[in-house]
């Protein structure tokens, strides 16, 4: 089986929304600020449901934010 | 500093200052085998592993969640890291508990009886290691911060 990637661009989507800090997203995505640092530095992988807040916040869908790749 | 690394480090803290004291003062004055007539040593050490507790508790109620209701303090990713170290610790305790009582029984089997000191070292050191091992273990996980949410 390949080995398959995700990536996300969650730190591009913070600039594009008026440089959104790392702990306002936390706050309003219900997470810690050190998840958003874990996930833009590529090392955790979100639930399903933290994907979809996360998504919701930028308000796009959720594969505009994380990007599966094999 | 998450609340649950801040509770790692302090519980690594507490109980490695806990253990530190204890190695030398169980081992003094003929070790374990006078360990349980040994009353003032007994009792040091019964006063150690309660203050160690009492800190304990003292440090979880000063690093509680408190204030801003709203703001997140723990999350997924804390949950997965707790429960990561937690199964791993469990593990690293069995292996200590068995290492430790096969050493004694290998060592004692001649005599056919083990002093009964050992079973309060194998007591409060399967503690100590417990804490230890998880805190440590969680403290390197949250480092790395490495980890699968579950959906």
């Amino acid at each position: 089986m390949a080995k398959a990637e995700i990536r996300n661009r969650i730190r591009k989507l913070r600039f594009e929304n008026n440089e959104m800090t790392q702990q306002e997203l936390a706050d309003r995505a219900a997470c810690t600020r050190q998840t958003i640092v874990a996930l833009e530095q590529g090392k955790y992988l979100p639930s399903l449901a933290l994907a979809f807040r996360i998504a919701k916040v930028f308000g796009v869908l959720l594969e505009d934010v994380f990007e599966y790749e094999e | 500093m998450t609340q649950p690394t801040k509770q790692a480090l302090f519980t690594l803290i507490i109980w490695g200052i806990v253990t530190a004291a204890f190695i030398p003062i169980f081992f003094s004055r003929g070790g374990p085998s006078t360990y349980v007539q040994d009353k003032p040593r007994f009792v040091f050490v019964a006063i150690l592993f309660g203050a160690g507790y009492l800190s304990y508790f003292i440090m979880m109620f000063l690093t509680r969640a408190r204030g801003r209701t709203d703001k997140i303090v723990r999350d997924e990713r804390d949950e997965h890291i707790q429960g990561q170290s937690s199964g791993v610790a469990l593990i690293l305790v069995l292996v200590y508990v068995f290492f430790l009582c096969i050493t004694l029984y290998e060592i004692y089997r001649e005599s056919g009886c083990v002093p009964v000191g050992w079973m309060w070292f194998l007591g409060y050191t399967t503690v100590f290691w417990g804490y230890i091992s998880n805190s440590a273990l969680g403290l390197v996980l949250h480092s790395r911060m490495v980890g699968r949410g579950k959906s």
